[in-house]
């Protein structure tokens, strides 16, 4: 028996040494990739030719969809911020999804907001009963929409879907701050391919501790405190860099629900976002690729790392923990409801590499996390892990992964620069050695336990706080 | 099986701490010499930009300016471009010769036949800036031939730029090619051509080359963004053309070009027969249009059940004066979709506060049905379908 048991813990901790190596591996691809994507970026930047978008009379005309619930704190700043955006042609559309604080009062007074009978069409079916509309007197291209909430903001997201009136949307949280030519450089690939082009993401980055100034990050700092610090790192490693690497592969899975650009009528065409489950963009995009591919359409999801959106991410362990497990249960919802795409050779490098990939590593990769470290600590205890092994364990598993956010922290200084002092460099190394002791086993704890609420089908609901940007 | 290669362990550990701080030393000497840089360029250019306001002013090149070497040279280079994309006439022709006889635009036109995409670019951005016979023709090389999109496409604008009549015909001409640049791309740096390329566009409305439909589609929206009122003839024989992009093109460009004796061709857009997408954009060719004599076509528009051809009618309404209006007013009144496309446009028009128009009685709506879905073998360009 216990010979058996000796063997089961070495048999893991050998296999959690080949996971960890694959995985960290799997990224510094992914880094590499995107350290070459960066240096076209940072080298084509002077004949980038934003402003000829910018000047452009056919550029595409955007509608910006701002699903917003209790968001009265944040929401002025940021629809004066969308609205100073530079770009030919766009209109803000604010869904107030039920609030009970001072949402409307304060949009309506700070944008002189008149009720207009807007016709909103019915190409999505919508939950929610519609219960007025707004517009300012001074014909600002902002349309206001006050509803009845269902608790999810799927149904928010469709009503914008229906309210918009041109061929792009862009759905923007409502804690969310964009650059001012963020909308320019995520409408490029668009003008550049608009017969291939479906989605374009953005990069996300932390606002938290930068200074905001009429809806954008005027001077941007590192993060105050250690767990905003961490996820800031983790923000360039993953939703910066990975994503960039993806997308090189052409594999991008995901476009951030904080700030992603969309044909309006491929989503109409998928029925929108799923009311029905926890939804999120996540699914959406994945729902689109699923449903362009079984067509057999040519089609590219595109990711530009110069644009930016900057996002409050929790500074909190219980609001983080919340964040977390809902992630984690949108990721599981979404691969259970695309299943017949894995290892499926009609979807291409996207069934068989790119979402075993996630199921593997982003999803069932938690147990693999979580157990590691205690297996090794119980091997060494029963003298069947050698001390050496445990040291190569701590070498892989955590100076691999430190070094990588250390790679990534590199390639950002190097092609998107953007925090200026030293001091912030400084904190943002630390805080990806720190990101290892800790921070990454408890995210694999709440990444489980998100998992179980979709093996449970227990329904997520709006975050509250302004914290449900699923990036 | 432990794990004894203590040896291989270490060497790993030694050689991953010594790639990391190698990353870290590198970011830290790239910050200071982004810095440095920076403050170094800065500072020849402010040494050298008096020589050149001088050589604008003088209409005179300083040898100073054409002896500069090094460092000073470059910052001549520097602050010549960027004087040359501000200026016009006498000032940018000799502020050309300037970089000519430096031996930067020859250098350029080398360049522009390198290898790497990112260095043809740049050259084709700068050539764009020069705008000399030499630049033109190397990006005319660019522009057909040029296997990289994203230069081809910086070459497209930059040809623009250029604004010859000539350099819109190889606009036109790179439709043919077998993958070309967009067609939003080529419209804007037409426009840059300006003027100059309006006989080329109306020739390309007779285009029946390879690619010809892109090039009538081209044409006629460059036309009605240049307000070549000259062309409407033209446009109005386009819209019975075979395709109905072409179609749609043309009826938004007699909108934008606003000559009244168009009106009549564009309101035979509006029959029931028509499809839709050109409806829609009749409508609103029509609003821009603004003669009165479109009023009762436009009322019947604002009862089609499809929502843009109904919306884009009842806005052109509003726009049309006070005939417009009481079309409108008795719409509005009117059961059926059309009152709430009415309402919204009288509100939008006037933005009073919709308490304002409670005399109106609320009628029910039953929204018109789904628009069709999209071939799923061709997938089609959002453009600009809604307008």
């Amino acid at each position: 028996m216990t010979n058996a048991l000796e063997n089961l813990v070495l048999g893991f901790a050998w296999f959690s040494l080949a996971y960890f190596l694959v995985l960290n591996t799997t990224y510094l691809v992914l880094i590499m990739l995107a350290a070459f994507d960066s240096i076209d970026a940072a080298r084509g930047a002077t004949f980038a030719g934003h402003d000829d978008i910018f000047h452009s009379p056919l550029a595409p005309p955007i509608t910006i969809i701002v699903p917003a619930r209790n968001e009265a704190m944040t929401i002025v700043g940021c629809v004066g911020g969308l609205l100073h955006l530079r770009y030919p042609e766009f209109e803000v559309v604010v869904i107030d999804d039920g609030s009970d604080d001072q949402t409307f009062e304060r949009l309506r007074d700070a944008f002189d907001l008149v009720e207009i009978p807007r016709v909103i069409r019915d190409d999505l079916p919508i939950v929610g009963l519609v219960m007025s509309t707004h517009s300012p007197r001074d014909r600002t291209d902002l349309l206001v929409v006050r509803k009845e909430s269902i608790g999810r903001p799927a149904d928010a997201v469709n009503l914008g879907i229906n309210a918009a009136r041109n061929p792009l949307v862009c759905r923007v949280d409502a804690d969310s701050y964009l650059d001012d030519d963020a909308l320019l450089a995520v409408a490029k690939p668009f003008v550049e391919d608009p017969q291939n082009v479906v989605a374009a993401g953005a990069a996300i980055r932390v606002a938290n501790g930068s200074k905001v100034y009429e809806g954008r990050v005027v001077d941007a700092h590192a993060p105050p405190g250690w767990l905003a610090r961490i996820q800031a790192v983790e923000y360039l490693r993953a939703f910066l860099l990975g994503r960039a690497g993806w997308s090189r592969l052409h594999g991008l899975l995901f476009v951030s629900g904080a700030f992603g650009l969309f044909r309006r009528d491929l989503l109409v065409e998928i029925g929108g976002m799923d009311t029905g489950s926890e939804g999120d963009d996540v699914e959406l995009v994945l729902r689109l690729q699923h449903h362009l591919r079984r067509a057999r359409r040519r089609y590219r999801v595109a990711f530009v790392a110069r644009s930016c959106c900057w996002t409050q991410v929790p500074s909190t362990y219980s609001v983080l923990a919340r964040q977390r497990r809902r992630w984690g249960q949108i990721l599981a919802e979404a691969l259970w409801a695309h299943r017949t795409m894995f290892v499926n050779p009609r979807y291409g490098f996207m069934g068989l590499v790119v979402l075993p990939y996630y199921l593997v590593f982003e999803l069932l990769g938690a147990v693999v996390e979580l157990a590691a470290f205690p297996v090794f600590i119980l091997g060494m205890a029963l003298g069947t892990v050698e001390p050496s092994l445990t040291l190569l364990f701590v070498v892989i598993g955590f100076g691999y992964a430190a070094f990588l956010s250390i790679m990534a922290l590199a390639i950002e200084e190097l092609a998107y620069p953007r925090y200026r002092g030293w001091r912030d460099l400084w904190l943002m190394f630390l805080a990806a050695i720190l990101e290892n002791l800790g921070y990454r086993q408890m995210y694999a704890w709440w990444r489980l336990r998100g998992v179980a609420r979709a093996v449970r089908g227990h329904p997520a609901k709006w975050l509250p706080e302004s914290t449900a940007t699923a990036a | 099986m432990p794990f004894q290669d203590t040896t291989l362990l270490v060497t790993v550990m030694i050689f991953g701490a010594v790639t990391a701080l190698g990353i870290v030393l590198m970011i830290v000497m790239h910050k200071v010499g982004r810095h440095t840089g920076d403050r170094r360029r800065s500072h020849a250019d402010d040494a050298v930009r008096p020589i050149l306001l001088q050589v604008v002013a003088d209409d005179r090149i300083a040898p100073a300016a054409l002896e500069a070497r090094g460092s000073r040279g470059r910052a001549v280079e520097r602050v010549a471009l960027a004087f040359l994309a501000q200026t016009r006439g006498e000032a940018h022709e000799l502020l050309a010769q300037l970089l000519a006889r430096r031996g930067f635009t020859a250098r350029m036109i080398r360049q522009a036949s390198r290898s790497g995409w990112h260095r043809r670019g740049r050259a084709a951005e700068l050539l764009g800036v020069i705008g000399s016979p030499d630049a033109q023709r190397a990006l005319e090389r660019l522009v057909l031939n040029d296997r990289r999109p994203e230069v081809r496409v910086v070459a497209s604008r930059a040809l623009g730029l250029v604004g010859t009549a000539t350099a819109a015909s190889t606009l036109l001409r790179s439709l043919d090619q077998p993958m070309p640049v967009s067609t939003g791309i080529i419209v804007a740096a037409l426009l840059e051509v300006g003027p100059e390329s309006i006989p080329a566009l109306r020739a390309a409305l007779h285009s029946r080359s390879t690619n010809s439909v892109t090039q009538r589609v081209v044409a006629a929206e460059a036309l009605g963004l240049l307000e070549a009122t000259q062309a409407w003839p033209d446009l109005v024989a386009l819209i019975s053309d075979t395709n109905l992009e072409v179609r749609v093109s043309a009826v938004r460009a007699l909108g934008r070009l606003g000559v009244p004796d168009a009106a009549d061709a564009v309101s035979r857009c509006l029959q029931p027969d028509e499809p839709l997408a050109v409806r829609a954009v009749a409508a609103r060719s029509l609003g821009r249009i603004g003669d009165p004599r479109s009023v009762p076509f436009l009322a019947s528009s604002v009862e089609e059940r499809d929502y843009w051809v109904a919306h884009r009618a009842a806005e052109a309404l509003a726009g049309l004066g006070t005939a417009g209006s009481d079309a409108l007013s008795r719409l509005a009144v009117s059961p059926g979709p059309a009152s709430m496309h009415a309402r919204e446009a009288l509100a939008y028009a006037t933005l009073l506060p919709v308490g304002y128009l409670s005399w109106i009685p609320v009628v029910t709506w039953t929204p018109p049905p789904s628009p069709p879905k999209l071939d799923s073998k061709h997938p089609v360009s959002p453009g600009k379908p809604t307008e």
